[in-house]
């Protein structure tokens, strides 16, 4: 029976539900160190002096590294530049302030302790002198020609602008009736990864070898990066990542943190271990999302949308972090969504202000484009007095393969088709009777319908025009090999963080090899062991590293059928592979354990021919092709029902259904753990979690107890529904698919509540919808 | 997430416990669950020199029924008290508040002595405890002596207790016949602190008239916040709709609450007179 499609149950999770996983703040190393950071109380301040004197007068403190100390030894920050950024000027992002603080939370100072409790102690003692400046919050302001410049060297507060045109615009604007407008605000928020970042540094003075066990999603790419900010020998250095416990694509970032604490474990010679409290994780790790978008839409009085344009600004607070241009793109280049358009303009202006720097979050910036056509539609509906899924299915992309004035080709699927199972799934006539009955009541339902492809396998960045190394993600080497056992190891490059890889990908080895999965083992996360890879992001694992997997797991049945074939004197091309014998296609009793096999490629060698080489291990890489940002394109409709309380604001979920194709589905059980897991995400970042910070730059959601993440509590059941339309251009007909839920969540749920107060004049126009901002919106429109 | 380093002690008696009180003064802090104490000290917004943990005093956790008062120890759970058949049938709005402290963690560890010492303006108990007319028992090195709990709350996070008293036991009267009670919360997420609490302990009197009612808030002010004027409407007539609408209404009147990053005070007020009705109406409903 094929492995693949079947709903097994999760090799990994006996770890986690044991508590035996090994996350960074498990491992303990001999002489260890204990790090902790000095951080600005300051938005904005001029940094005149740091002293760490009196803190090394401490008993258990050990040493200590400033800004001043580290400039010379660490380089900047990587920023990657897109290849069609208009401008992209660098400030000089270095890994302790040195010049200025620009953020609250920017890391000072680091000092390293014998023990934890002592590290905070000591970076209590390290004193820090600051000239406070005044803080630019708003990116309105901060953009104009006149704002005071955060950075020196750049211009003006402009870090990046890109410009994107695509179709004919003019035309659009030429054959309107009317151009529909509006400004979009998308709130501050991210991910929350519930284990936070952290890192164990160790320098090697014998081997002059560099050591890290980290909570990254990307071990590979942050070894290339440390290489290159630090002038290290790149193949010095190791970078592990254990268990970690959730990414989101924050951890992407190759934080400032670490390239600190690799300083201070070269200065100190101990190894040296940081584990960020949340307090820290929620000041200073990165932040996303925040955006708004002034938009024109130019319309037909028949309800055809021509075209869309938008000035999108990106608040990308202190600093660029490396990955600015994927998040501001992923909303730009998203704001056609699933529709026929003939035209496309965006600007994307992302400015300098004194919050924390604005990094990617599962979803890229895709959820704002995803807001922008989704309440345009529903607002232009209402204006035009027809239905919104008529709008909807009017301006559909009928057909696919399609190609979209961004220039993606959108590969398969049923976009109309995928919709009506959604409205079949409410019962959408129904419903909407049912919401006129209960409008009659005084109660306030609200049905949110959002529909979008979801780019799955981003390659936002091109090493041409770099001046740092830009890693590409559209391709995937695995490394097959098969112990004396007849036991596999499947190398990867990337790192598991919730996602599922050690049953995925051994579904589809076992396939590929013919063993079954219980001889197949993942392994991931170790740069000395693993493959170079780009790590885990992009929802590129099912489109690029599976079928890597799978060429790798046939290149290895090839070797052992070759084997096979001599020992069972057939010819190499006769031989299968079943259920972990070798045997003669259609010979029946002509077979060989794997396991014999194994034994004589490894042990046996001098009974082999000359030309069958010792030893059963393969290699072999993918290399995706692209369209556009992306590999494969999924896509979802989401229709949440919502009964909004006007008296309180808040918000009741009476239904979510969601629809889903992702293609080809190794595992529908771990697809559908990904979809709800994503949608949840987003009702969250929708209705509760908010990065708040005062007009002096103060941020006011340092704990778990003010920004608040959804709990079970707060979250309807889902029924989803699973489609499966193959990627034409990806073998096995995988697409990618973890970050959708994530995207959708957000305008579905925001049109749900919209939906459901628009008759009380209401427009919904800005995000989070706070019980507190609901009722504010409400006492507005009551004048 | 670091506390500063400190001195814990576990005295096996209230003496011992006194006496550790009156020997390191302002430097000790009790710890009765620790739910809010730990998190602060953790934060290093507090940082006590010595914490003196209560845990150890069997005395101070039981929940029991003396003639007409029911007695609660200071040490008893959020948990013992919502599942405590006594307190659901006498004293439901103090079985309601108890269901939703915290988060089950919380409800397992922290304890309603804890909670009223530590006397945050958000916090669940302060308003049942003034509606439901508590006392509070509190030993130092000068004996024992009772609060109203209307006098012991002062301040947010403040209390009349001294430095070296120790909450020992709550004192709630048993309420008498047609008497009934609630407290319904408002709150982003389950596990969260109020945005606005209300505590309604009613009395039903003749002919559906409400002879006696005290609605108490909590959320909207530093310490529980008693709407007498609506109490007064409650009482004025035969208890309908809208007469507790209109208690509703009232109740906002002369609201002076905080804002904070998860409501701001004009929300607080508006919800207020929703909760009191809302809460008016859950009290009522039972009998």
């Amino acid at each position: 029976m094929p492995m693949i499609g079947q709903s097994i149950k999760r090799r990994e999770d006996l770890k986690y539900v044991t508590g035996s996983g090994t996350y960074v703040d498990d491992i303990t190393l001999p002489g260890m160190l204990y790090a902790a950071f000095v951080r600005s109380p300051h938005a904005h301040a001029r940094l005149l002096g740091v002293d760490t004197t009196k803190a090394l007068e401490h008993p258990k403190g050990i040493d200590a590294i400033t800004g001043a100390e580290a400039y010379p030894l660490a380089g900047p920050m990587p920023v990657y530049s897109y290849r069609e950024a208009a401008v992209i000027k660098k400030p000089d992002y270095r890994c302790l302030a040195h010049d200025r603080v620009r953020f609250v939370g920017e890391p000072v100072a680091l000092v390293a302790a014998a023990d934890r409790y002592a590290a905070e102690d000591v970076a209590e003692l390290v004193e820090v002198e600051y000239e406070p400046l005044e803080p630019l919050m708003n990116p309105d302001e901060s953009i104009k020609p006149d704002s005071p410049k955060l950075h020196d060297n750049l211009d003006n507060n402009v870090g990046l602008r890109i410009e994107r045109r695509g179709g004919d615009m003019e035309a659009a604007y030429r054959e309107a009736d009317f151009v529909f407008k509006r400004r979009y605000r998308m709130h501050r928020h991210t991910g929350t990864p519930i284990e936070t970042r952290g890192c164990i540094a160790q320098y090697n003075t014998g081997t002059q070898e560099l050591t890290l066990h980290c909570s990254t999603q990307i071990p590979h790419i942050l070894k290339t990066h440390l290489s290159e900010i630090l002038d290290f020998p790149e193949f010095k250095i190791r970078v592990i990542a254990p268990d970690v416990g959730g990414g989101f694509g924050n951890k992407l970032q190759v934080p400032p943190e670490v390239v600190a604490l690799c300083l201070l474990a070269i200065k100190t010679r101990r190894p040296v271990k940081w584990i960020e409290t949340r307090r820290e994780s929620l000041m200073a790790f990165l932040h996303a999302r925040e955006q708004t978008h002034d938009v024109e839409i130019p319309m037909k009085r028949d309800g055809t949308i021509l075209g869309i344009k938008s000035h999108e600004i990106v608040n990308a607070g202190g600093y660029l972090d490396a990955r600015i241009s994927g998040p501001s793109l992923g909303a730009g280049m998203w704001l056609p969504g699933p529709y026929m358009v003939k035209g496309f303009h965006v600007d994307i202006d992302a400015v300098m202000t004194n919050k924390c720097p604005y990094g990617a979050y599962r979803g890229f910036g895709s959820q704002m484009g995803a807001l922008v056509i989704e309440r345009s539609l529903d607002l232009i509906a209402r204006e035009l007095s027809r239905d919104p899924v008529d709008l909807r299915k009017q301006n559909v992309i009928k057909e696919t393969p399609y190609k979209c004035v961004t220039g993606h080709e959108f590969d398969s699927g049923d976009y109309m088709a995928g919709l009506d199972k959604a409205l079949e799934m409410v019962d959408y006539g129904a419903l909407r009777a049912e919401q006129a009955r209960l409008r009659e009541e005084g109660r306030y339902m609200g049905i949110g319908v959002a529909m979008a492809v979801e780019g799955a396998g981003w390659n936002t960045y091109t090493a041409a025009m770099a001046q740092h190394y830009v890693p590409t993600l559209d391709y995937a080497t695995v490394t097959m090999r098969m112990d004396t056992s007849g036991n596999v190891k499947v190398l990867i490059g990337d790192v598991a963080c919730g996602t599922s890889h050690a049953t995925t990908a051994a579904q589809v080895a076992a396939d590929a090899i013919g063993l079954p999965i219980d001889t197949i083992e993942v392994v991931e996360g170790d740069t000395a062991v693993t493959p170079y890879d780009s790590g885990t992001r992009a929802a590129r694992f099912s489109a690029v590293v599976l079928p890597a997997v799978a060429e790798s797991g046939m290149a290895l049945k090839k070797k052992v059928c070759r084997v096979g074939a001599h020992l069972l004197e057939g010819a190499e091309e006769d031989m299968e592979i079943v259920e972990g014998q070798v045997q003669v296609r259609g010979v029946p009793g002509k077979s060989l354990p794997v396991s014999r096999v194994a034994r004589v490629a490894y042990s046996e060698v001098a009974t082999l021919p000359h030309e069958i080489p010792a030893g059963l291990e393969a290699t072999e890489s993918f290399k995706a092709p692209m369209s556009g940002l992306c590999i494969t394109w999924p896509y979802s409709i989401h229709i949440p029902v919502v009964e909004v309380d006007i008296e309180t604001g808040t918000v009741k979920f009476l239904r979510y259904a969601i629809v889903h194709d992702c293609g080809v589905e190794v595992n529908p059980m771990v697809v559908e753990g990904q979809v709800v897991g994503g949608t949840a995400q987003g009702v969250g970042g929708t209705l509760l979690e908010e990065m708040v910070y005062d007009e002096d730059g103060q941020l006011l959601t340092t704990s778990f107890m003010d920004y608040l993440i959804p709990t079970a509590t707060d979250m309807p059941s889902f029924d989803v529904c699973h489609l499966q339309t193959a990627a034409p251009q990806i073998p096995g007909g995988y697409k990618g698919m973890g970050e959708g839920g994530c995207v959708y969540a957000y305008a579905a749920v925001v049109n749900a509540v919209a939906d459901a107060i628009e008759p009380l004049g209401v427009e919904i126009t800005s995000t989070p919808l706070s019980p507190s901002r609901i009722l504010e919106l409400l006492r507005e429109a009551r004048g | 997430m670091i506390p500063r380093a400190f001195e814990y002690f576990d005295p096996a008696t209230l003496e011992e416990a006194v006496g550790l009180l009156e020997q390191h003064g302002e430097d000790a802090k009790l710890m009765a669950g620790g739910q809010s104490l730990l998190p602060m000290m953790k934060l290093r917004m507090v940082s006590p020199a010595v914490v003196v943990d209560l845990w150890r005093l069997p005395e101070l956790d039981y929940i029991r029924r003396d003639d007409g008062v029911v007695r609660v120890g200071a040490m008893a759970t959020h948990y013992a008290l919502h599942s405590s058949p006594l307190i659901r049938t006498t004293l439901p709005a103090l079985a309601d508040a108890a269901r939703v402290v915290g988060d089950p963690l919380v409800r397992n560890l922290g304890t309603i002595g804890g909670s009223a010492a530590h006397a945050a303006y958000n916090a669940d108990y302060p308003a049942v405890l003034v509606a439901l007319n508590a006392e509070l028992l509190a030993v130092g090195p000068d004996g024992k002596r009772s609060i109203p709990a209307v006098d012991f709350f002062t301040d947010t996070f403040t209390t009349c207790l001294e430095p070296t008293e120790i909450v020992t036991d709550i004192l709630i009267p048993v309420p008498g016949s047609g008497a009934r009670s609630a407290y319904l919360k408002l709150s982003r997420r389950g596990t969260d602190f109020a945005i606005v609490g209300v505590a309604a302990a009613l009395t039903e009197g003749e002919g559906g008239h409400c002879a006696d009612a005290r609605v108490v808030l909590t959320g909207v002010g530093d310490v529980p916040v008693r709407v007498t004027e609506a109490e007064e409407i409650l009482q004025a007539g035969p208890l309908d709709a809208e007469r507790m609408a209109e208690a509703g209404e009232a109740a906002k009147r002369n609201l002076d609450p905080p804002s904070d990053v998860q409501a701001d005070a004009q929300y607080r007020v508006d919800v207020s007179g929703v909760y009191v009705r809302r809460a008016v109406a859950a009290a009522w409903q039972r009998s």
